[in-house]
């Protein structure tokens, strides 16, 4: 009894280890003047996000118009003009070595640890070359230790370099074959799903419990071999339909969900599944009554006792996320069918592999002590921590895990 | 249902409400609170500085003054900003022919604060070849020569000081020297005289001279002058981010970390301080907060490519993360660029604490032949 109470709290002991890392904390530091820039290249253009800190525009255009100690959003807003000009003379693109003219398309803010940034986002529209350099000398004169963050996304990746003392750096977008045939998408389904590692944590935190069923004093064992396979076939092909289907949505654009929400909503599905794993169980006879049975509470009971549905509902979700990357990719003039229909089998045969290596080790140690109180549960808390510091990296917008 | 599950829906919920660049919904929307800097006359006299070089960009003392008082803001409030303004003010003088002596001075005072050492001794030098008696530029000199154990270097600074006719300055060189190298009860009783007999020196060279005392007392192992001098530079300077850490190291060494928390509470947004608040804190979530904060400020230097404080991350691997090869490889590294007693320790103790017992030895020895006098290191005072 006592030990399905404890599984929770120190989830939750682990859950605040993890979000403790991520804190934005009310007083910024004093760090040397450090700007940031965010490049992202896509086939059909770049666009470019110029962080600036808002100290720093302070120091060089005092804006503090009114002169009460504060910055408002106002104050920032009425130098737009004059503040978008500057940065334009002095953060310069260039394509194939030669200059590119940058239209400012917003002014915006975002806070950081350090403090407050403008977000100056200007964009180049139909540049094709993959190379791309980038001149920076904004507050060259006023402050010699100024640096910028360079994160320069694209396709293949993400490249970083720090300009300041070093004026001007160049891009190569990589180039890749990239497979028009249905096996070169077969094969990129394959890499996804083994390098997607939300996705296998997903259906890990689904699969641990498939062999088992909720007895009165735990999780059991389930007695015949027949019951766990159609088990795990039921929960496998029900993801597999359903992300098919949303990725089929996706790629022919009849549903293009925002991918931040997409990612998070993927590590938010995890957590629900790791955590319908570990929940205290129904009552049975002689346990203490829940303290507030709300209806969601039933809701989530309800659910996490139905791991098909579970795996259907989600897996919708998880069709999105790989649609991103899909399309990412590029399908080329070409038809989009074949790529889609590669790509899938592809995600499909990953799966099937993986739960293949996972069933039969499963199976066998279904009856054992060790999985049933340790390594499920163990399992579930370690995917549902992981699923959690996901969800605050990729909701926050810190996007600095490493996976 | 259970309590855990509970607050994991509720955080799913809630955290995906995402978070970046975005336009803020009102012209009131506060961005930033913009932390004045120094005291208000300070201000108001950078303010009509900013605007006169502006103004007139020939007019030398007026950049060579607002460069000084940004190498003053910057010290103060550990605020490295400033130290950008104040390089960028006195560059085009140094182009010019002829440079102001000052203002080799001023940049090599930018460059020590960035731990540029190599580059404020050539700026030291031409600040010398230009005008050899410059005493500001000796006692620049003195100090650099100590943080890289250069003591022969160093006496021979000291020396030219003491014909500077300004006793205190000559003293505190003099007791500098002695302090590291077997006499430091020579040093403690000369500085002792000398800040007795210089009432109306500035209070910021009678804090320094206060500073390096109360440094020596700890260091001999006598905690009851050591505070006293604390205190009493703190009397004069009590926002010396420098001496407060000090102070700090000092509380947390004699058992008083509980001070550790309310000494420096002012200060939440210099680093090193915070450390020591993180040091002293027993509150884990407290800690872990801070702690964060300080990692990811290492991660904003170490992306920029600044090594600057390689002392303060070491001891942050060491004590805070309890990570000693880590703290160790730190260590080494800031021991290259600096070698100040403080360095010495952190060395000494990552060594200890990675069980590298050969290299804690030879660190020892080498403190030994120099004769540095540190109870911590269990190097005891040999002087009387």
């Amino acid at each position: 009894m006592k030990r399905t109470r404890t599984w929770p709290a120190r989830v939750v002991a682990l859950m605040m280890a993890c979000l403790c890392r991520w804190l934005v904390v009310s007083a910024t530091a004093h760090t040397a003047s450090t700007g940031h820039l965010e490049v992202r290249w896509a086939e059909d253009g770049l666009t470019a996000d110029i962080l600036l800190a808002i100290r720093d525009l302070d120091d060089l255009a005092g804006l503090d118009g009114d002169g009460d100690g504060e910055i408002v959003w106002g104050e920032l807003k009425g130098r737009e003009a004059e503040l978008t000009r500057y940065v334009a003379e002095r953060v310069r693109f260039t394509a194939d070595g030669q200059p590119v003219r940058a239209t400012a398309t917003s002014l915006l803010v975002d806070r950081r640890t350090e403090g407050c940034f403008a977000v100056f986002r200007q964009a180049i529209p139909g540049i094709r070359s993959q190379r791309i350099g980038i001149e920076y000398s904004v507050f060259r004169e006023r402050d010699p230790l100024h640096r910028t963050l360079v994160r320069f996304t694209e396709p293949n990746g993400v490249r970083t370099a720090v300009l300041g003392v070093v004026p001007a750096v160049e891009f190569e977008v990589g180039t890749r074959d990239r497979g028009s045939t249905f096996v070169g998408f077969l094969k990129e389904g394959l890499h996804h799903i083994w390098t997607g590692y939300d996705h296998l944590a997903f259906l890990l935190a689904l699969l641990l419990p498939a062999v088992l069923r909720r007895g009165d004093t735990g999780w059991e064992a389930v007695e015949g071999f027949r019951t766990a396979l159609v088990r795990i076939l039921g929960i496998v092909t029900a993801f597999t339909a359903a992300h098919s289907l949303t990725l089929a949505l996706a790629v022919f654009d009849v549903v293009r969900p925002p991918s931040r929400w997409v990612e998070s909503a993927i590590a938010a599905s995890i957590l629900f599944a790791a955590a319908g794993n570990i929940r205290g169980r129904t009552r049975a006879e002689g346990a203490p009554a829940p303290v507030n049975p709300a209806g969601w509470s039933r809701g989530f009971r309800w659910l996490s006792s139905r791991p098909v549905a579970v795996a259907f509902l989600f897996g919708l979700i998880h069709g999105f996320g790989f649609a991103g990357v899909l399309s990412e990719m590029g399908l080329g003039a070409g038809g989009v069918l074949l790529p889609l229909l590669g790509f899938n089998a592809g995600v499909e045969l990953g799966q099937m592999v993986c739960v293949l290596v996972f069933f039969p080790v499963a199976f066998l140690l279904r009856g054992s002590t060790l999985y049933r109180r340790g390594l499920m549960p163990g399992l579930s808390v370690a995917v549902g921590s992981l699923a959690f510091a996901w969800l605050v990296d990729r909701a926050g917008g810190f996007d600095r895990m490493p996976f | 249902m259970s309590f855990g599950c509970r607050f994991l829906l509720l955080a799913s919920l809630v955290l995906s409400l995402a978070a970046q660049p975005f336009m803020p919904q009102g012209d009131g929307h506060v961005l930033e609170a913009v932390k004045a800097s120094g005291t208000a006359a300070i201000r108001k006299e950078l303010r009509s500085l900013e605007r006169l070089v502006a103004a007139e960009p020939r007019n030398a003392s007026a950049a060579l003054r607002l460069a000084k008082v940004h190498i003053g803001l910057a010290r103060d409030e550990a605020d490295p900003r400033h130290f950008g303004r104040a390089e960028a003010v006195v560059a085009p003088w140094l182009a010019a022919t002829n440079p102001p002596t000052e203002a080799w001075v001023l940049r090599s005072a930018v460059r020590q604060g960035s731990h540029d050492f190599d580059g404020a001794m050539a700026d030291l030098d031409a600040a010398l070849a230009a005008e050899p008696t410059h005493v500001g530029a000796w006692l620049a000199r003195l100090t650099i020569q100590c943080v890289r154990s250069d003591f022969e270097g160093a006496r021979r600074s000291a020396a030219r000081l003491l014909r500077s006719g300004d006793e205190l300055v000559a003293t505190a060189a003099a007791a500098q020297v002695a302090s590291l190298t077997g006499n430091s009860a020579g040093a403690a009783r000369m500085l002792e005289t000398a800040v007795g007999r210089n009432p109306s020196a500035t209070p910021g060279m009678r804090s320094w001279c206060l500073a390096l005392l109360a440094d020596i007392r700890t260091r001999r192992g006598e905690p009851v002058p050591a505070e006293s001098a604390f205190r009493d530079a703190l009397d004069l300077t009590p926002r010396d981010p420098q001496l407060l850490g000090a102070y700090a190291d000092f509380l947390l060494d004699h058992g008083r970390g509980a001070e550790v928390g309310p000494l420096l509470e002012g200060f939440p947004q210099v680093d090193a301080l915070q450390l020591r608040v993180a040091e002293a804190e027993t509150d884990p979530t407290g800690r872990a907060r801070t702690v964060e904060r300080l990692r990811s400020g290492i991660e904003l230097n170490r992306a920029r490519g600044d090594r600057v404080h390689l002392r303060e991350e070491a001891r942050f691997h060491l004590r805070l993360l309890g990570d000693a090869s880590g703290a160790l490889a730190l260590a080494q590294e800031n021991w290259k660029v600096q070698r100040e007693p403080a360095d010495a320790r952190i060395l000494f103790e990552s060594a200890q604490a990675s069980g590298d017992a050969e290299a804690a030895r030879r660190i020892l020895e080498t403190l030994r032949a120099q004769g540095l006098e540190d109870v911590a290191l269990g190097l005891t005072p040999r002087s009387r």
